[in-house]
């Protein structure tokens, strides 16, 4: 019997929705764009339905073939931004995205600013690459635990990894004149740390 | 300047130069998606991780594609691509690890007691209770649960971080990783000095937080999870922080 196009839609955005939902719990903490969100539940969407087109088919789809899915349509998403053919983050975007999260209130605090950003940035650069991801984690925004899960290291050598790295930082940005003094606070927060410039 | 501000300014240099075209991202998406699944060597992923974090699009890629794998975890579909699982049937956390990293993790990964780590009154209260849970969990032999991976870490959580600021009268989203063996999580949230002020026992690995709970401006909460396998042991997490501006 023809199922209708209700039918199908129904049975496939049931198979969608936990799935997807899961993704943008885990993505909304760093940023993830919704636009990406959107644009990857659509290549899973069409894909499903490509290779499952009866409803029947839809409905017992798998959390493991789901998840197969999602993985092949977000890579060909980024082979597609990549070759050009799809619109990803623009130049206009990433400055927009430089301007938002600058405070600087005119014109020569603004370029103060991006200086002192730059000091940063290059310093965070000569930090030895033992170190160096951890504190690029840290500054991006990651928490500890985070930064061990995905390096597969204890808490611990972690936090003495980091612990290093931001006073390798500090070397080099009092070396530009920036002085920095640490002080580490407690063992379970992020490393509360005040400087000088 | 705090840690903040140099966050602030650490990501807008970043932003910055990728807006002048300086900084390209040069790793490839299958690259990334091994980093995401951690099936690499430490110094590779070391090196690997070095080079997404210096690119903002790049960490965006990444981080697309760790969701993807993280989410595929929390419901199951990353553990066998044969099993045909469902997420009631299993909560696992079983993406491929290389052998090396596998064993590691059952060693390195061993973890300092939940209730050592806190200040909450309450934790003198459930230590008895999660004592017996972790000796189970860690193989008395009478619990069913998978050992070889993750479940003596106890519940590792993944939002709101310590660093997360919210507004008041926020919502959060808690969330967290599945425990392999786990058939549910217990979820408190605390106030500063202990008062439970919103619990709830699901199967998912997050929790909503609901309209009629209020988080009030200048106040620091707490929350734990507890997972419980099919035969009662239970295994905390650890006591995570949250600060409401």
């Amino acid at each position: 019997m023809a199922l209708s196009r209700d039918d199908l839609s129904s049975a496939l955005e049931e198979a969608l929705a936990g799935y997807m939902a899961l993704i943008r719990r885990v993505g909304w903490q760093h940023r993830l764009a919704g636009a990406d969100l959107d644009e990857l539940t659509q290549d899973v969407r069409i894909r499903i339905w490509r290779a499952r087109g009866e409803s029947e088919q839809i409905r017992p789809v798998t959390s493991s073939y789901m998840y197969r899915t999602a993985v092949s349509a977000a890579l060909d998403l980024l082979r597609r931004r990549r070759a050009g053919r799809s619109v990803a983050v623009e130049p206009d975007v990433l400055q927009a995205r430089a301007d938002a999260v600058s405070v600087a209130v005119g014109p020569a605090d603004d370029l103060a600013e991006s200086e002192l950003a730059e000091q940063v940035a290059r310093a965070v650069d000569t930090i030895a690459p033992a170190r160096r991801p951890v504190v690029r984690m840290h500054l991006a925004g990651y928490s500890r635990e985070e930064i061990a899960g995905l390096l597969g290291w204890t808490e611990a050598k972690t936090r003495n990894l980091l612990y290093r790295g931001l006073a390798d930082l500090r070397e080099r940005l009092g070396a530009q004149g920036i002085g920095w003094d640490t002080t580490p606070t407690d063992d379970t927060a992020t490393q509360d740390r005040t400087a000088t410039a | 300047m705090n840690d903040e501000q140099l966050r602030r300014l650490y990501q807008q240099a970043i932003a910055a130069r990728e807006s002048r075209g300086g900084t390209a991202c040069d790793v490839s998406p299958e690259e990334m998606l091994a980093l995401a699944r951690e099936e690499l060597p430490e110094e590779q992923r070391m090196e690997l991780l070095d080079r997404v974090m210096r690119s903002e699009r790049c960490r965006g890629e990444f981080e697309l594609l760790r969701a993807v794998v993280v989410a595929g975890r929390a419901m199951g579909g990353a553990d066998d691509e044969d099993d045909g699982g469902t997420r009631d049937d299993v909560v696992a956390d079983v993406v491929p690890l290389d052998p090396e990293r596998r064993a590691r993790q059952g060693e390195a990964r061993r973890p300092v007691p939940w209730w050592r780590r806190g200040s909450l009154p309450m934790a003198l209260a459930a230590t008895a209770l999660v004592a017996v849970g972790v000796s189970r969990f860690l193989g008395d032999g009478a619990s069913p649960v998978d050992v070889t991976r993750g479940a003596a870490d106890g519940v590792s959580v993944i939002a709101p971080t310590p660093a997360t600021r919210l507004a008041p009268g926020a919502r959060p989203t808690f969330v967290w990783h599945a425990v392999p063996g786990a058939s549910r999580y217990g979820f408190e949230l605390l106030d500063a000095d202990g008062n439970l002020l919103h619990d709830a026992v699901t199967a998912d690995t997050s929790v909503v937080l609901p309209p009629d709970v209020t988080l009030a401006a200048d106040t620091d909460y707490r929350w734990i999870v507890r997972a419980t396998d099919a035969l009662g042991a239970q295994l905390g997490s650890a006591v995570s922080q949250i600060r409401v501006e």
